[in-house]
């Protein structure tokens, strides 16, 4: 036979089909990815990811944006594969535990790195980050931040921030910057009455939600907006796709909002 | 006379391809620990073909490191955006650009560690077949479909990643030199699917073929012999025939790639390893700066 190579090629290309085939089937994991702490942990994977694209997923557990938008990063981080390096690094919840029985119920397939709330202003003071989360930094493969989000992504927003496609600046901006505040406790409580004026005042009537815990609708729907269980009254605001932290008095909350403007 | 000729030649040819085979691979902890050197020597290739992951390697194979830059998501935006992660898709291409059209196909008779234990495992006694020269266009399309088109174009998810193919499904090099040690090492740390064992039966199938055959991987399969020897037949360093052959056939018998020499000097195949010249009754065949048939 003239052309033995034909069948040899041909033969050698099997896995082709199969290869692609399992890519359609990838997904979130449904397992969690390591969890690690402390800066010494992040700047040790930022030195070892030098000529890749890392992404900075900056987080908390109580962040109902952040964490919707975890599996939208897992679903990039595994099209992206090994050519960049994905990172949760959670700057907002106080104690460790709090993450790790979180991750329990709702596991993170991309690697997620905690940190105190000391090490959590260092970082925030290094990347300039702003009070509210999630915020997403890209860098790339020489360190140099290269795209920002404040507030939620689409998988379209990762995937070119990790190509090196998206430009600068923080693209909350082009969003509608629609304010919404939570405010959690007992109807009885004057604590509460008084964060419900505040946010009448910052949202509008309509703009604000109250939840009763000892209410089982209500408190199935802070599960469902991944609300802090306890801690109570506070009010949570969140704009244009990001949350800040829980306040306690209306005075914090209007500072809240001032800062988010 | 050509005989003892002959065999200096090859011990010296010998003690080349175990110094840079050495010279290489000074990562030898990472056959016992099972890990991978990744140091700034890394950022370098060989001139052959030998996997990154290999342990005990210090540098970066061409043809893997090649087919990974081309499949990053996002390639070619940031090729033309003269990103430095993409742009070193050209020093790759330069590197093996000024060794092919240097010296051809040299470095797989003289430097590729690959080359080396296909040369090794011939030696084991054995029945010896012929090749069948009709397989050897089958290292071309692999260099312009696995480590070319397919990492530069095809992306299984709109916007992903590509895969490097040639390493993923075919590199017995990898297979062998790699992958096996890495899980040997560490079995716990790997899931083993389909490609680890279809990869693994194929090296199994290359590495016989290899003891029964000279330098098959190199004839049929090497898509960096393939990049070689297509630059090599204009190479500055060649084989040259002086009209004194007497076309004895002596050149063929000795030849690793099975090239009669004395009728195509220029030949792709060529990796210039020198056994013709050494063994020429007539000292018709040298190396020189270009080439001449008899």
């Amino acid at each position: 036979m003239k052309a033995l190579w034909i069948p040899l090629v041909l033969l050698l290309m099997v896995p082709l089909p199969v290869v692609l085939l399992s890519h359609h089937s990838l997904g979130p994991s449904g397992e969690n990815g390591a969890l690690l702490s402390g800066i010494e942990s992040l700047d040790s994977i930022l030195s070892a990811s030098r000529g890749r694209p890392v992404l900075l997923n900056f987080w908390a557990t109580w962040c109902g944006p952040c964490v919707r938008e975890l599996p939208v990063l897992q679903e990039v981080a595994n099209t992206v594969g090994e050519h960049a390096v994905f990172l949760a690094v959670d700057i907002g919840d106080p104690d460790l535990s709090t993450l790790e029985s979180f991750r329990e119920g709702n596991p993170i397939g991309i690697d997620v790195i905690w940190l105190n709330p000391s090490d959590a202003d260092s970082i925030a003071s290094r990347y300039r980050l702003p009070d509210v989360l999630p915020v997403t930094v890209v860098l790339d493969g020489g360190g140099s931040e290269t795209a920002r989000a404040i507030g939620a992504r689409n998988y379209e927003w990762f995937l070119s921030a990790v190509e090196g496609a998206s430009s600068g600046g923080t693209a909350g901006a082009e969003e509608e910057f629609e304010v919404h505040v939570y405010v959690v406790g007992s109807g009885d409580d004057p604590a509460v009455a008084a964060l419900l004026e505040a946010s009448e005042e910052i949202a509008g009537p309509g703009g604000y939600d109250f939840l009763d815990p000892s209410i089982p609708e209500d408190s199935l729907r802070m599960v469902e907006a991944y609300l802090p269980m306890e801690g109570w009254p506070y009010a949570q605001l969140c704009a244009g796709g990001a949350c800040r932290p829980p306040v306690g008095t209306p005075e914090e909350l209007r500072a809240a909002f001032e800062n988010m403007l | 006379m050509h005989r003892n000729r002959l065999r200096n030649q090859g011990l010296v040819r010998r003690a080349v391809q175990f110094s840079a085979l050495l010279a290489t691979n000074l990562h030898l902890s990472g056959w016992v620990d099972g890990t991978i050197y990744t140091g700034g020597s890394k950022a370098f290739f060989i001139p052959g073909l030998h996997c990154y992951s290999c342990p005990s390697s210090i540098l970066a194979c061409p043809v893997g490191s090649l087919q990974s830059l081309m499949a990053a998501p996002g390639f070619w935006g940031m090729l033309a955006t003269g990103r430095p992660d993409a742009l070193v898709v050209l020093a790759v291409i330069g590197f093996i650009a000024f060794f092919g059209f240097l010296a051809g196909r040299f470095a797989c008779g003289w430097i590729c560690p690959f080359g080396l234990v296909q040369d090794l495992l011939y030696r084991i006694a054995s029945p010896k077949f012929g090749f069948q020269d009709s397989l050897r266009p089958a290292k071309y399309a692999l260099l312009f479909i696995l480590v070319l088109a397919l990492p530069a174009f095809l992306r299984p998810v709109a916007g992903g990643a590509g895969d490097p193919w040639f390493c993923k499904i075919v590199c017995p090099a990898g297979t062998s030199l790699a992958g096996w040690p890495l899980v040997s090492a560490s079995p716990a740390d790997f899931q083993l699917g389909f490609l680890f064992w279809w990869k693994s039966s194929f090296a199994i199938l290359i590495l016989l073929w290899a003891v029964t055959v000279e330098r098959p991987f190199c004839r049929a399969l090497c898509p960096l012999g393939a990049a070689w020897g297509l630059m090599g037949r204009v190479s500055l360093f060649r084989m040259r025939v002086s009209k004194s052959c007497i076309s004895c056939g002596k050149c063929e018998k000795v030849c690793p790639m099975g090239i009669a020499i004395y009728r195509k000097p220029d030949s792709a195949e060529c990796i210039r390893c020198g056994r013709c010249s050494a063994i020429c009754p007539v000292g018709a065949i040298s190396h020189t700066a270009g080439g001449e048939r008899a």
